[in-house]
């Protein structure tokens, strides 16, 4: 499913998206990567249509698309329920339904017992949890990921990916994640696109050869000690050229 | 709904934890040890000055009891009243309609902005002395003062909550479908609710006391006006129980309007310590500055 298609994005006269295009499975995540500003969350505004490219078409349905934001971006007099069922506003569903459907989806991400709380009461984890429960609300047929993890303690991050993992493959959604972690980048995403720094461009492109299931710390560690030689993932930490004399072990699928 | 989802998660969450008895009454008791003492001291101190300077409190209730009894109060409550709410209405109707305006459109807001500044630095004394040229005496001019007065604090209230609406929040809407109504319900009513609200409270105290100002000095009725009278006839104890019924008139309204608000927004608990600081705030002169709320986090 092409998602983008030969985008170009100017900020001023300054060009931000050099050529860049996407495709996605159903059922699978694909990552973003890419050095601090260089547009990554410019492409999923694009995915949103919270903005439109300078040139280049984005093929999404708007009203089946879901963003979970980089902060939990919720409204402080709804509830959690209530902020959970926000999406489900403009869908003309009944109201009690609603609240029953965002109850379930509160009980799916472990907030339960806070379903009624505002959002000053919860913890930053929680809040973030919401914000994940308000994007599967909408049954979203693509749904963006922006660094949603980044600022949660361990445990929460690995259930909250177990979620979303879970929740792609039974519900067969689209799901672009943008992440700087590279160890969450191998248990999560199917593929991972490696931007440059501005003007962004795809300068790498890594396919996860396991399949979500057996993606075991093993692995992930054995990929991840590779993938850090390869000079483009390096740069998109801002390091140039970490381990010079172990180019070879470069994977070949570029 | 017995079987639905939302009554099996526990609604117990949402009410504060009981704080046991002696807590909650605490306070009550040391506000009230406080008066008394004062009433105290008050009636210590009385005798030894003539009743024209300072009559004892029994006087003081005797007065008021008085003012109950001729039903003399009910007219001038009336009057004060009508100026107050109603140049509070023409205020928040004018003021926060201009500052919703100017808070959507700069050019408006760049426009107004020096205007507001001017009639906030102008005291409303100025203006009743105004009033009494274009309006006489009569209730015009103690309305038109007090709207007037509360007007740019209301208008820079309403410039304030517009621009306090995060961006972030539109691109919520914007990504999960909510326009048009939808939007103004889940969005900007709340959130302007949540910021006027607060400015309205402040506002319609600040009505009071420039509607009894304005009585005083040029009105023929109100609370005003009768203490005009009462100082007039050198009837210190009934000046001092008028006072007393504007200080229960302003409470009222100020317990009524904040009850309210607690009941609209139910998820910005005041904590007790910033009632406080309000409270002192209230009554300080600051209040013919234009509010500035803490930034919501």
């Amino acid at each position: 499913m092409q998602l983008l298609n030969r985008i170009y994005h100017q900020y001023g006269s300054r060009l931000i998206l050099d050529d860049v295009s996407l495709t996605a499975e159903p059922g699978q995540i694909v990552g973003l990567m890419g050095p601090s500003g260089c547009g990554k969350t410019t492409l999923l505004n694009l995915l949103a249509g919270l903005q439109s490219p300078s040139a280049g078409a984005v093929m999404v349905d708007p009203s089946r698309t879901a963003y979970v934001f980089q902060e939990p971006r919720l409204l402080p007099w709804y509830t959690t329920v209530e902020n959970i069922a926000l999406g489900l506003e403009a869908r003309g569903m009944a109201p009690l339904q609603r609240l029953q459907l965002a109850c379930t989806l509160a009980e799916t991400v472990g907030l339960a017992d806070a379903a009624h709380l505002y959002p000053t009461q919860l913890s930053g984890g929680m809040q973030q949890r919401v914000n994940l429960a308000r994007a599967f609300a909408v049954n979203p047929r693509l749904l963006l990921l922006d660094e949603p993890f980044s600022s949660l303690d361990m445990g929460t991050r690995r259930q909250l990916q177990q979620l979303v993992m879970a929740w792609v493959q039974q519900h067969q959604t689209t799901a672009v994640l943008v992440t700087h972690d590279l160890s969450e980048a191998v248990t999560l995403v199917d593929e991972l696109l490696v931007l440059s720094a501005r003007p962004a461009r795809l300068v790498y492109r890594w396919r996860n050869e396991r399949s979500p299931q057996v993606r075991d710390p093993a692995y992930v560690y054995r990929t991840l000690s590779a993938l850090q030689t390869i000079p483009e993932i390096a740069a998109s930490f801002g390091l140039e050229n970490p381990f010079p004399t172990s180019q070879e072990v470069r994977p070949h699928d570029r | 709904m017995p079987n639905s989802p939302v009554s099996k998660t526990r609604p117990a969450a949402a009410i504060p934890p009981a704080r046991p008895l002696g807590q909650t009454l605490r306070p009550g008791l040391m506000g009230l040890l406080s008066l008394v003492i004062l009433l105290l001291l008050w009636q210590g101190i009385a005798p030894r000055y003539p009743n024209v300077i300072l009559p004892p409190p029994a006087d003081v209730a005797l007065a008021l009891a008085r003012l109950f009894g001729e039903g003399q109060i009910w007219p001038a409550v009336g009057a004060t009243t009508l100026h107050a709410l109603g140049g509070f209405c023409l205020a928040v109707v004018v003021g926060g309609g201009l500052g919703l305006l100017a808070g959507v459109q700069p050019l408006l807001q760049a426009a107004l902005t020096p205007i507001c500044v001017a009639l906030l630095g102008t005291p409303p004394i100025a203006w009743l002395v105004l009033a009494m040229v274009w309006f006489g005496l009569g209730h015009t001019n103690s309305i038109f003062t007090v709207a007037v007065t509360v007007g740019p604090m209301v208008f820079t209230g309403a410039v304030d909550a517009m621009a306090t609406l995060n961006p972030q929040w539109l691109e919520v809407a914007q990504v999960y479908q909510l326009w048009g109504r939808n939007r103004f319900r889940c969005l900007y009513w709340p959130h302007l609710m949540s910021r006027l609200l607060p400015v309205w409270v402040a506002g319609l105290g600040l009505s009071w006391r420039v509607a009894i100002m304005s009585e005083v000095l040029a009105t023929p009725n109100g609370i005003g006006a009768e203490l005009n009278t009462a100082r007039a006839n050198l009837d210190t104890a009934e000046v001092m129980a008028w006072i007393v019924i504007t200080i229960a008139l302003v409470l009222a309204s100020d317990t009524l309007l904040r009850q309210g608000q607690q009941r609209l927004l139910p998820w910005q608990q005041e904590k007790a310590s910033q009632q406080r600081l309000r409270r002192s705030c209230a009554t300080a002169q600051s209040d013919l500055s234009p509010v500035r709320l803490p930034a919501d986090s």
